[in-house]
């Protein structure tokens, strides 16, 4: 099969990238989301509970 | 030690071991993130070789960690160490204007002045606001709670239209400002906004920065605070007042921003120097970025034994398409999965101009893909 050679430029808006790399760069880290941090660090269990503690 | 002080640098212990049970590279959005990072450091501070970029960006994603956990634990605000001229900084006397940057444990600073009893308005993003605006207020109350503080907090959201005047009037009725000057995200510049931004010197490029505060500044006779935050290798926080900023009557307000917002960048750049791996800013600095004026990249001369061009390029496999990274301006190319091989297999090709075609070779000679 004949080798396929394309480059396309994303068009940026405010310097972000779009497309795929829009939708890549659009995830936050899964641990640093505050409503998951909790599954990934189960250290941060009171931060479930309380909104504020202190130690 | 106070039985606290070592309370809390045993949870951040424990913090730092779930961190780094993390198989990080498997996080989705981990490889533009880190690109893009890797990209402004390289283009602010080249001082720093890119080998130790991944390091130093680790190290922001656990700042980051020990900063929402700060947020949420009381007695972080209470072990902080305050150095330089914080006696005056935090009198209750007149208002201030308080500048910080996103470095370290950044929200601490507004928790430390409404203990201490300053009335304080926050200026923030408006999706900041909206994000976290409902988090911070809910630490302010607590501890109006628990703390019996008596004094004002109020959010004022930097996007809304009469944003300025309100926080005159603020600092007019004697309230102190918090305002985060490295900026965010949704406070980059617009086509149609240039007045309202200014040019400072940062590191080996210049960015641009709202001028507000200094407008703000000058406007109320009000004098401006750098305050710098960060973490030591011991886990301890400090918060460190700089000398302040003191517009002078009648001055030329113009010339005084623009002054302010130098001195202001270069006490951040002071701080970067000392502790790179803090500043959450590495992360979106280049939307504030003044562009560079285009440099001649290729000779004209087409290469006989063409390289991928590493420093400038860098390849993203993302799970939906091969992306190509310009590191210096930007600009992000998806390419199709045969490119994408060719250019990291270039030396097993006899004649890459021969297998892409004249036209191709070309394009990526001209853009500075191979050389």
């Amino acid at each position: 099969m004949k080798k396929q050679f394309s480059i396309k430029p994303v068009q940026n808006q405010k310097n972000t990238v779009a497309s795929a790399a829009k939708k890549e760069a659009h995830n936050l880290l899964k641990f640093l989301k505050p409503g998951e941090c909790c599954e990934t660090m189960p250290y941060f269990h009171g931060l479930n509970r309380e909104t504020v503690f202190s130690l | 030690m106070s039985s606290a002080l070592r309370l809390y640098k045993q949870e951040l212990t424990r913090c730092r071991e779930n961190f780094e049970q993390i198989d990080l590279q498997k996080e989705r959005g981990y490889l533009m993130k880190f690109t893009t990072f890797s990209a402004n450091m390289e283009n602010i501070m080249p001082s720093i070789p890119r080998g130790r970029h991944e390091e130093l960006f680790h190290e922001l994603l656990l700042q980051q960690v020990f900063t929402m956990f700060d947020h949420r634990c009381f007695s972080a605000g209470d072990l902080i160490k305050l150095r330089g001229a914080h006696e005056w900084a935090l009198r209750k006397d007149n208002p201030r204007i308080y500048c910080t940057y996103h470095f370290g444990s950044y929200r601490i600073l507004t928790s430390l002045l409404f203990r201490r009893g300053l009335d304080c308005v926050l200026l923030v993003g408006n999706n900041t606001n909206r994000h976290q605006g409902d988090d911070i207020l809910a630490h302010i109350d607590e501890l109006r709670r628990q703390r019996n503080c008596k004094n004002s907090f109020r959010i004022i959201e930097a996007g809304h239209p009469s944003a300025g005047l309100s926080v005159l009037r603020e600092l007019k009725a004697g309230k102190s400002l918090i305002v985060f000057v490295d900026g965010s995200p949704e406070t980059a510049p617009e086509a149609n906004e240039t007045d309202k931004f200014l040019s400072v010197k940062l590191g080996s490029r210049r960015v641009w920065t709202r001028k507000g505060v200094g407008y703000l500044s000058h406007a109320a006779g009000v004098p401006i605070v750098p305050v710098v935050t960060y973490r030591q290798p011991d886990l301890s926080n400090v918060l460190h007042f700089l000398d302040p900023i003191r517009p002078i009557r009648n001055s030329d307000r113009e010339m005084y921003c623009q002054e302010a917002m130098q001195q202001l960048y270069d006490a951040l750049w002071s701080q970067l120097n000392q502790n790179p791996g803090q500043w959450e800013g590495w992360n979106y600095i280049q939307s504030f970025l003044e562009p560079e004026a285009p440099k001649q990249t290729s000779s004209g001369k087409r290469p006989e034994h063409p390289t991928f061009n590493e420093d400038r390029y860098t390849l993203c496999d993302l799970e939906q398409a091969p992306v190509l990274f310009d590191r210096r301006l930007y600009q992000t190319y998806e390419i199709s999965e045969d490119l994408r091989d060719l250019l990291l297999n270039l030396n097993e090709v006899d004649s890459v101009e021969g297998l892409v075609g004249e036209e191709m070779f070309g394009e990526l000679v001209e853009m500075g893909v191979l050389c």
